[in-house]
């Protein structure tokens, strides 16, 4: 186990900035997920903590030394990249142990330490097998098997789980993070997947053009995103442009693009303000029909999409806008395409956001 | 727009030793969107390429439109194809890539710059059309792709896991965009992918492959919630499995014992009291409650052993005290720790039933 700690880390390439002073600190033990969008700095970062880069501005620590000036390979690290690189010539067992015989380590305990290893990851009955022999999945968790055989304190995980096909990508989160936490290993992952990183972290970092946005655990990164490009990239979420009209001790009265009023619990923005209203796709309320309520939103249904557990509804609004649904499939059964709909959106659920200085548009781009 | 008819159509690679189609039939309707999903290996390029001309089959009859094209080459199959590695050319720019096949044809510029645009509008492309490929984000390159396709003007489209290279958030958006276009234009597509979600959110039917065979065709609900097969209800999304054996078999449904005597009522017939079976239940069905219920069926009572966040869900993982470990699927509005004790209970009416496999469950839950 080990803290790992970036302070004011820089790091370009040319005329762009990929790392722009970012600070993070990694806790003993922890696994921290780094997520954004392709070329927010991720990768970069890792590669930075690995030693693979070396910042042109900062200061990296592990356990309170310095480590801007050792190299790679005197870090004590595990890596876990998307592409495998298992030796393609070795045995299972002989990629999983080789780094340790390689140490020095006593023979019998690289017999016990390969065991136990190889068992955490389901593979102990295909120790004999070449990589080849083995299927996507399988190769990946040699790798990890490889990487956690080492004994390293720090765990760097770019992607691991981004070559694999969807499904079984889902079934491996479930096991990664136990295979992880019961080494107590620190673990640094970078993804762009959010599910990936809101499963299996402790904490995450949102990183946004070489930035740090929010560091968050992953309940209070959800609940609570602090800016609306977080609140994009991790929930599902419906964005609507409007003024506020009124404020008083309960909250606020928001009118939408064509006319429609919002009432929300928000009370730190002004009458007259320009404001951006964000509600969750799972916490809009719908139903069939309409009903007459001082804020609700009249539409229509234009798209139904079964995604399994889930069904996502598309209500075109009377106002010209589009709001999305996400509704428990049982429940999603009930409405029909073309079907007139009401909409309500529940003040607790409602996020208000100062109207960007870019727009709106710009906050909203992930790539 | 075509409908499209494949005949036992088979092919094998590596002198006969890989067997990438297996007998397969299927009919595509037109103006259909169909979805062939499964594992990586299963022969789903295989298939969309015999349909293209790119690869020929080994036996087995081709038919576009009701006509055997088996012989007829690529060129003149008119079929728009979309890959995963985006394949624009990098010197022409944005207009001239979506122009590129009117301007084959010989349509004179003034009637190409008017296709272009229309597409362009119709995308919902908001780049400069003078912009280079390698100017673009890989989203809006693919999306060039399916305009350039579209300025083909052909009436069936193979879509071959055109999403899978985008970055997630981007990938969920192009989604939508596919099949608004593919339907607004009224043509054919038949897209392959290896993303289950992607297929049930797309498609009017989906064909799931495994081994080069076609095991199950249906449409999205039907395939998830009535799967006939157990790597269909395992491929579709997270399933709990069990093993049972039928005690007791009427017109109202079987009950079926399962480890340490547990007794689970359920709503299928036609079950022959002692047959071995495999009980399966989606863990968005499956009840948690901190007390007892008398209402509910199938109460087990049980403890939470580890939890996984997902948003406004959260994956449960609990073992029952028979034992059994299963996810349940949960809003999370309500918390539980971990060590919570908790009563799950299975509605007989979500409670699906296989045969038992020959080869055993293990074997069957295989993704790979």
């Amino acid at each position: 186990m080990i803290n790992i700690k970036l302070i004011g880390v820089t790091k370009r390439f040319g005329t762009i900035t990929a790392v722009d002073n970012i600070d993070l600190n990694v806790e003993r033990g922890e696994f921290f997920t780094i997520l954004g969008p392709t070329g927010a700095g991720k990768t970069t970062t890792l590669k930075l903590v690995a030693g693979l880069l070396k910042p042109d501005e900062g200061e990296i620590y592990f356990d309170g030394q310095l480590v801007n000036d050792v190299p790679p390979e005197e870090r004590d690290i595990g890596f876990v990249f998307q592409g495998y690189a298992l030796f393609p010539h070795m045995t299972v067992w002989e990629n999983v142990t080789y780094g340790l015989l390689v140490r020095g380590m006593d023979p019998e305990k690289v017999e016990r330490i390969g065991r136990e290893i190889l068992s955490k990851v389901h593979l102990l009955e295909r120790a004999d097998s070449y990589p080849h022999e083995l299927s996507g999945g399988m190769q990946q968790r040699v790798a990890l098997a490889r990487a956690l055989a080492s004994g390293s304190k720090l765990l760097l995980l770019d992607e691991p789980l981004s070559a694999l096909d969807a499904r079984l990508r889902e079934e491996l989160r479930f096991e990664l993070r136990n295979i992880v936490k019961e080494t107590g290993a620190t673990a640094i992952q970078v993804t762009h997947d959010k599910y990936e990183a809101l499963q299996l972290s402790d904490r995450i970092a949102i990183l946004r053009k070489g930035k740090v946005v929010q560091v968050d655990t992953p309940v209070n990164l959800f609940t609570k995103p602090n800016s609306i490009f977080v609140a994009n990239f991790i929930c599902d979420m419906n964005f609507f442009e409007g003024i506020v009209k009124k404020v008083d001790e309960e909250g606020s009265i928001i009118q939408l693009r064509g006319g429609p009023l919002v009432k929300t619990l928000d009370r730190t923005h002004r009458v007259g303000e320009r404001v951006v209203v964000a509600i969750r796709f799972e916490d809009v309320e719908i139903k069939t029909g309409e009903v007459e309520h001082p804020y609700s939103i009249y539409g229509k249904v234009e798209r139904i999409s079964f995604l399994g557990p889930f069904v996502r509804i598309e209500v075109l609004l009377d106002n010209g806008e589009e709001v999305s649904v996400k509704l428990p499939a049982t429940i999603g059964y009930r409405f029909e395409l073309g079907d007139r709909i009401t909409v309500n959106f529940e003040p607790t659920k409602i996020i208000v956001y100062s109207y960007p200085r870019a727009g709106l548009a710009e906050e909203l781009i992930v790539e | 727009m075509p409908d499209v008819k494949l005949v036992n159509i088979s092919k094998r690679y590596g002198k006969g030793r890989i067997i990438a189609a297996d007998k397969v039939n299927l009919e595509i309707k037109n103006g259909e969107y169909f979805t062939i999903l499964g594992p990586s290996g299963c022969g789903k390029s295989t298939l969309l390429k015999i349909i293209a001309g790119i690869v020929k089959p080994d036996e087995g009859e081709v038919y576009v439109g009701g006509k055997l094209i088996n012989d007829v080459p690529i060129e003149e199959r008119r079929i728009a194809m979309v890959f995963q590695n985006i394949l624009l050319f990098p010197h022409m720019n944005v207009e001239e890539n979506i122009g590129y096949a009117p301007r084959v044809k010989g349509i004179e510029r003034e009637r190409r710059a008017k296709i272009v645009e229309e597409i362009v509008s119709m995308l919902k492309l908001t780049l400069r059309s003078t912009a280079f490929p390698d100017e673009l984000s890989r989203g809006a390159q693919q999306k060039v792709s399916l305009a350039r396709a579209i300025a083909s003007e052909t009436n069936l489209f193979l879509l071959d896991e055109p999403l899978s290279a985008l970055d997630s958030r981007v990938r969920l958006e192009l989604r939508y965009e596919l099949r608004r276009l593919v339907k607004e234009l009224g043509v054919t597509a038949i897209h392959v992918t290896h993303d289950q979600e992607e297929a049930m959110s797309i498609s009017d039917r989906i064909a799931i492959m495994k081994h080069g065979k076609i095991i199950e065709v249906g449409s999205p609900v039907e395939l998830y919630l009535g799967p006939r097969t157990i790597f269909t209800a395992h491929f579709l999304g997270k399933m709990n499995f069990t093993e049972g054996v039928v005690i007791e078999s009427s017109g109202g449904g079987c009950v079926v014992e399962v480890s340490g005597g547990v007794r689970i009522r359920t709503k299928v017939r036609g079950r022959l009291v002692r047959e071995r079976v495999v009980l399966a239940i989606r863990p968005e069905f499956i009840k948690l409650s901190q007390t007892m219920n008398e209402n509910e069926k199938n109460v087990i009572e049980g403890k939470i052993i580890e939890k996984f966040y997902t948003g406004s869900y959260i994956y449960y993982k609990v073992k029952l005290e028979n034992g059994i470990e299963v996810f349940t699927l949960t809003e999370a509005e309500k918390i539980y720790k971990d060590g919570d004790k908790i009563y799950a209970s299975f509605p007989p009416e979500y409670v699906i039933l296989f045969k038992y496999p020959e080869e055993g469950l293990e074997k069957e839950l295989s993704l790979e």
